[in-house]
């Protein structure tokens, strides 16, 4: 369980996930956890994620704090929406349609996966009034590289539904976050998976309080869980920094993909 | 192969101050994280020396079974505290489990310090439609934690 954590961590802090999907199936299908306990220690893996891989992502000014703080109002309140609703909806109906958008949304980045960095991005009203162009370190070429954010009003929508999607479902919905600025703000790679990543904890930790509160959260469980994720994260950031915006791309259309036939898999009732 | 320049050239603030204040959001987590994770590993070592979990679903033979338990009827669904009164209560018994859960409620409480500390930082540099920004999602956030599990639509 420790190990597994140690490279659900890991991979979760490259592409800006929170591992919910990738802890989740390990406990319940492996370990023969509970659906629920599982769902619960997911919820505080995403926190430990998050909260691990942005000590070092914001200290190396990858992570865009403007952009996370402008989106977050979007994830939070989607996230309560989401927890709202939970009751009534059909969650296999759910992962079918995600799983479904998830798989289309890999043919955009497939086409640009050699794409190091965005190119002719203009800001727009937006992005110019609250300065969310910025600027990053690159460690492989020790250069530093400006650039602009689009389409911020999209993202923010995109956003809401992400948030939607982990109060509903007890996940981090990192792989949409990342979608939306890779996709909407065209933001370069590594800055949108280390955004998602800083943005992450915070919508984890929306829906956390309720799942906490319910007894979802078994420190049996989630104490190895907890340690082995934060350890994964620490690893995971120190391959981010060094590793190219195209290496990330590929590792995030891999995960991506099983994330997306494994959402499609719970849809049918393939898998619990 | 360069991106095109900024057009608004004129920075929020300047690339020292907005350095410094990156540092101190990463050393808020930081500190965050390794508080949480000590009192996670006293727990699991006090867990180990004591080998009880201090509830009463233990690790003796008869009741080994029940740490995987999960009950849907009870609130909480397994047999390990679950509020911040009954969390405290554990601790103050030196229960193995309350010590743990206690690391995993600091461990929630670091994106909302996180949080808190960026509303500070805003707050410093006088910019105005981030602190709106960031005062909305701390409001939000605690909306979250004390109002909606109160409602009874999300007890389920």
């Amino acid at each position: 369980m420790f190990l597994t954590s140690i490279g659900a961590g890991a991979i979760g802090a490259i592409v800006g996930i929170g591992g919910g999907l990738l802890v989740t199936p390990v406990l319940t299908l492996i370990f023969g956890v509970d659906i629920h306990l599982a769902i619960g220690a997911s919820i505080i893996a995403i926190i430990a994620t998050s909260s691990g891989g942005a000590i070092a992502y914001i200290k190396d000014r990858i992570t865009n704090i403007r952009v996370g703080m402008y989106l977050e109002i979007a994830t939070t309140l989607g996230a309560i929406t989401g927890a709202a609703v939970a009751a009534y909806v059909n969650s296999a109906l759910l992962f079918g349609f995600f799983g479904a958008i998830l798989l289309f949304s890999v043919f955009p980045l497939l086409r640009k996966r050699n794409q190091e960095l965005p190119q002719g991005v203009v800001n727009d009203s937006i992005a110019n009034r609250l300065h969310l162009n910025s600027s990053y370190p690159e460690l492989t070429t020790k250069e530093e590289i400006p650039y602009n954010v689009q389409g911020s009003l999209l993202a923010l929508v995109i956003m809401y539904g992400a948030g939607i999607l982990s109060g509903l479902l007890g996940i981090g919905a990192g792989a949409f976050k990342v979608l939306g600025m890779e996709n909407a703000m065209r933001l370069p790679m590594k800055v949108s998976t280390t955004t998602s990543n800083f943005m992450i904890g915070v919508t984890a930790a929306a829906s956390a309080g309720i799942y906490f509160v319910r007894g979802d959260v078994n420190p049996f469980i989630v104490a190895p869980v907890v340690l082995g994720i934060l350890g994964g994260a620490v690893i995971g950031t120190r391959i981010l920094v060094k590793a190219r915006n195209s290496t990330v791309r590929t590792v995030f259309i891999i995960v991506l993909l099983a994330i997306a036939f494994e959402m499609i898999a719970r849809a049918f009732g393939l898998m619990t | 192969m360069k991106d095109p320049i900024p057009e608004n050239d004129k920075k929020p603030y300047d690339e020292k101050r907005y350095a410094l204040m990156q540092s101190v959001l990463s050393r808020t987590l930081l500190y965050g994280v390794l508080l949480s994770t000590s009192i996670i590993v006293i727990g699991l070592v006090y867990m180990a020396a004591t080998y009880s979990t201090g509830y009463a679903c233990d690790f003796t033979e008869a009741s080994l079974s029940c740490l995987l338990n999960y009950n849907p009827n009870v609130i909480p669904h397994g047999d390990y505290p679950n509020t911040l009164i009954s969390i405290a209560s554990g601790v103050v018994q030196l229960k193995p489990f309350a010590i743990i859960q206690l690391g995993v409620m600091v461990l929630l409480a670091t994106p909302v310090f996180r949080v808190f500390a960026s509303l500070v930082l805003f707050a410093i540099e006088k910019d105005k439609p981030f602190i709106l920004i960031t005062l909305l999602v701390l409001l939000i956030l605690l909306f979250s934690f004390f109002v909606v599990p109160e409602i009874p639509l999300f007890k389920a």
